[in-house]
């Protein structure tokens, strides 16, 4: 016997409201005129005796109401011999994460499993399941045995993580479902790194008993290189710098040889002196790789006991820089030179700018551009503004800074909006007060100290997305989304005239990371991990057909979501190749979790403590080869509760009665 | 057949206590045998020898004439007696459990005592008493004397506490002959404190009788459910249970009864228990039985 919620006892506290009704609200019996009470001895308890007799059944039964209650609340369960629960649901979970793949713990977990489904009782039903980061069901509940017996052959060590806390998730909903006494049993490496933060998380629901059956008797030293950092795209003929961290998961320091491969052919080795548990970090540069995409791999020699995660995979491709247009009027040149200079001293070269007057802006067609820069142009010729509302709503990017042209004219280009002008040129406005530094164009830009600006522009177009405010509440940086595209509005100009801006540190950064996110880089990555999606298209690239090659060479997407997919969920590591037409190739680079490799094991008093938090305490204490199960008693518990619930109403109507009929 | 007319429910149902003593006596009288021990006319009862200072009127000059001796001829006509009645109107004597409430049998049974009495000629008076003396009417065999008895017994009403004390006190300072004495009450109050204040009127020759009037609930309550019981006299309350009222109440109240028989007996009076649901007959007839001990 044994409570599931104890604490719910503490309603037994309730058990005094009715001996307090019983003591202090005791309803006197009629009164009737007698001739004479001198016959009658004052023995009041002998009608008390009755009366509390009878109040005694009332109160007895009221407290059996309550206390039923409290403890059908408290969740009562009785143990049995499991052989004794006929009907249960035995579920063989197998562990199919990355680990799984060190040794023979696949083989292990299986051959365990088939044993464990070998010594299924008559009436058990058995399911099938095997997780990582997420889980499968691999067969259905039912008592055949030669499909869960197919089914635990089938389970192949996969590449995702392994997550206890997702299989606790799971086995809690199996177990509501089942409606039966449920048999969980966990064939795994159990691994500590598939621990979840919150030991809240492997929390067992009631009616579940966990078995826990080890694949893995001993923590496996393991060296792996944990990240590459190297650019996914690079533009131009440069030297690319590749970085690698090798981690070794073990007590003792060691000696490795770490490789670059480029499209399987080997670039460089390079040693490296491991500390016991720590990292090391190897660096090593790529002259001038060829234009198009490139396959990446920095691995170890010699072969560990865990071969599969001595390498790391990374993608690389070499891209022409996409030009972008710097729109200026034609006798302020300032901004340009100031822009300019920020952007190529950013160093990522992805952008080709061109200058442009207005007066030359009638020849040119915005679509050709990654972004578009207006700054300070208080108009814009007719064919090419209509052109550049067109490239907006198809999802191109403009980037508007106001400057003292707009500020005369009291209107900015592409916006109805009308402003107003802020400052007269003398004395500065309030400094910068807010910064919206979790989006893409101010993350990293610090946090504009100093920064004083002496003319800006007040407006707020609707809809729009304020980034950055001034200290009075005048907004400075905002972006709005116009159909497809993106509209970025910097509310001052990018010369060092009406602020002072460019003379400030953060200047290069932020134009850096404002033109990446204009051009669309901040998409693009070199290396993701298994479990994580790949966005497959923007929103301008909408009803564009992408296809994705898996790194088994066969299509990832069907037809249909190659047409309509925005995100393909990484499932296994290696190369995919994603195909947007008219060549716009591009190779991504998925690897497994590096916590995949750390392979030291759960210690053995936190296994203790996840069974404990479930049913599983008890068949441990009691030995290997007696396995019970918890029988839930609060359906009774409530029985009992109703019908002393009924008696009750029986037992004071009948009372009443009397009470009635004596007055 | 008309014994019947003496139940107390049928004389509930006749209006006028001179009707219901009418209809008491009459049929208990039609009932009885004919025994030397009973009779109402001026029938010869005995002979007893002369002494000096009797009354020569009663002397048999018929007897002397033949035997030269003095005798007196008694008729049982010339024994008269006086009857003085004591009747409790205390509230506990308005109780009742049916039709006729103790205070209503006892006036029956008082109205029933004075018609006999008359017909006897014998003096008959009454004292109403609670814990006060209410109502006095002198014995008497005057003409008219029935009428005023009657009516000082309708008169009464069940009142306060009982109190033998002072309706005693005021009956023994106004009696002047021995007589028989009846004391018609439900007697709630210690046997001892009864029998020691009616021992004077004992003492003074009177023959005393005491009938003692009770409910049949009250000598066999019946309750279904514990009741919080008042005492119309005190306005006491108690909560007494049916398993109490049931096992231990009866033997109490026998108890009681028997001990104010027995100190009765040993007084030299003559107890009589009544309850309300029984014909009158028995208590006439042990009037009867009394008178003529007396006599």
């Amino acid at each position: 016997m044994g409570l599931m919620a104890p604490w719910f006892l503490a309603g037994l506290a309730a058990l005094s409201l009715p001996v307090w009704l019983h003591l202090l609200k005791r309803r006197r019996s009629p009164p009737r005129e007698f001739s004479s009470l001198l016959l009658f001895e004052r023995r009041v308890e002998s009608s008390l005796r009755r009366r509390r007799l009878r109040y005694l059944l009332l109160l007895a039964l009221r407290c059996l109401l309550l206390a039923a209650l409290a403890l059908a609340f408290a969740r009562p369960y009785r143990e049995a011999a499991a052989g004794a629960a006929a009907g249960r649901l035995v579920v063989l979970a197998l562990d199919e994460s990355y680990s799984m793949r060190q040794g023979d713990r696949m083989a292990r977990a299986r051959r365990a499993a088939a044993e464990r489904l070998a010594r299924l009782s008559a009436g058990d039903r058995v399911q099938v399941v095997a997780f990582s980061d997420s889980v499968r069901l691999l067969a259905e509940p039912e008592p055949d045995q030669a499909a869960a017996r197919g089914a635990i052959e089938s389970v192949r060590p996969g590449d995702g993580r392994g997550s206890y806390a997702e299989l606790v998730r799971a086995l809690g909903w199996m177990a509501r479902a089942a409606r039966v006494p449920v048999e969980a049993h966990v064939f795994s490496d159990l691994q500590r790194s598939g621990l979840p933060p919150s030991f809240q998380d492997l929390t067992l629901p009631p009616g579940l008993r966990l078995e826990l059956h080890p694949a893995a008797d001993r923590a496996v030293e393991n060296w792996t290189v944990e990240a590459v950092r190297a650019p996914a795209v690079v533009y131009g003929p440069q030297a690319v710098r590749v970085e690698a961290t090798v981690t070794g998961f073990a007590r003792r320091p060691a000696r490795r040889r770490v490789l670059l491969a480029l499209d399987s052919r080997l670039i460089e080795s390079k040693e490296v002196e491991v500390p016991a548990g720590g990292r090391a970090a190897v660096e090593f540069t790529l002259s001038e790789p060829g234009h198009g995409a490139h396959r990446g791999e920095v691995r170890l020699e010699p072969p560990d006991e865990f071969p599969d995660d001595d390498r790391r995979l990374f993608a690389l491709q070499r891209a022409d820089p996409r030009p972008a247009l710097f729109l200026h009027e034609a006798r302020e040149r300032r901004a340009w030179l100031y822009f300019r200079t920020a952007l190529e001293a950013s160093g990522g070269g992805a952008f080709r700018l061109e200058e442009a007057t207005l007066e030359q802006a009638g020849g040119l067609k915005p679509a050709r551009y990654a972004f578009v820069v207006l700054s300070d142009t208080d108009w814009l010729p007719e064919g090419f503004a209509q052109d550049l509302r067109a490239y907006l709503q198809g999802g191109g990017s403009v980037w508007i800074a106001l400057g003292p042209a707009a500020l005369a004219r009291r209107q900015a280009p592409l916006l109805d909006a009308p402003l107003s002008a802020l400052g007269d040129g003398a004395g500065s406005l309030p400094g910068v007060r807010e910064l919206d530094r979790a989006h893409p164009a101010l993350e990293g830009t610090g946090r504009w100290e100093g920064v004083k600006f002496y003319r800006a522009a007040r407006l707020e177009p609707a809809g729009a997305r304020v980034l950055a405010r001034l200290a009075d509440g005048t907004p400075l940086l905002m972006e709005k989304a116009v159909g497809a595209g993106r509209l970025m509005l910097f509310a001052s100009a990018l010369d060092n005239l009406a602020n002072d801006f460019p003379l400030h540190p953060s200047f290069v950064p932020f134009i850096e990371r404002t033109a990446a996110y204009l051009g669309g880089l901040e998409q693009e990555a070199g290396a993701l991990t298994v479990g994580t999606h790949l966005a497959l298209r923007t929103a301008a690239e909408r009803g564009v057909a992408v296809e994705v090659i898996g790194p088994d060479g066969r299509r990832a997407l069907s037809l249909s979501e190659a047409a309509t997919a925005g995100e393909l969920a990484l499932k296994q590591a290696g190369y995919y190749e994603v195909r947007r037409g008219a060549g716009r190739n591009r190779i991504v680079a998925v690897n497994p979790d590096p916590r995949e490799s750390d392979l030291d094991l759960i210690p053995a008093e936190t296994l203790a403590l996840w069974r404990a938090a479930g049913s599983a305490e008890v068949a441990g204490a009691r030995g290997e080869g007696t396995e019970r199960t918890r029988r839930g008693l609060w359906p009774a518990v409530l029985l009992i509760a109703l019908a002393a619930a009924a008696a009750e109403s029986w037992t004071a109507n009948k009372y009443l009665a009397g009470e009635g009929e004596g007055t | 057949m008309l014994q019947r007319y003496l139940d107390p429910a049928v004389l509930a149902g006749i209006s006028g206590l001179d009707l219901v003593a009418k209809t008491v006596v009459e049929g208990f009288v039609a009932g009885l045998h004919r025994s030397p021990d009973f009779g109402f006319s001026q029938e010869f009862a005995e002979y007893r020898a002369y002494s000096p200072g009797d009354d020569l009127r009663y002397v048999d000059w018929n007897v002397f004439a033949r035997t030269e001796r003095c005798y007196l001829k008694r008729y049982r006509g010339e024994t008269n007696t006086a009857l003085t009645v004591l009747m409790d109107a205390s509230a506990s004597m308005g109780f009742s459990s049916h039709r006729i409430s103790k205070l209503d049998y006892a006036r029956y049974l008082a109205a029933s005592l004075f018609y006999l009495a008359g017909r006897q000629r014998d003096a008959a008076g009454l004292i109403v008493f609670d814990d006060q003396v209410r109502n006095v009417v002198a014995p008497s065999s005057r003409q008219g004397q029935l009428s005023r008895l009657l009516h000082a017994l309708e008169q009464a009403s069940a009142g306060r506490r009982t109190d033998f004390a002072r309706p005693l006190l005021h009956l023994l300072d106004h009696l002047r002959r021995r007589g028989i004495v009846a004391v018609i009450s439900d007697f709630y109050a210690s046997p001892e404190e009864v029998i020691r204040t009616m021992a004077p009127v004992r003492f003074r020759g009177s023959e005393l009788i005491l009938f003692h009037v009770l409910d049949p609930e009250e000598l066999r309550p019946r309750f279904d459910q514990p009741l919080l019981l008042v005492d119309v006299e005190t306005r006491q309350s108690l909560e007494v249970a049916p398993e109490y009222a049931r096992s231990q109440y009866p033997p109490r109240i026998r108890g009681h009864v028997e001990s104010l028989r027995e100190l009765a007996r040993q007084a030299g009076m003559d107890y009589f228990l009544l309850e309300t649901d029984r014909p009158l007959d028995e208590a006439l007839r042990e009037y009867l039985s009394v008178r003529e001990g007396r006599l």
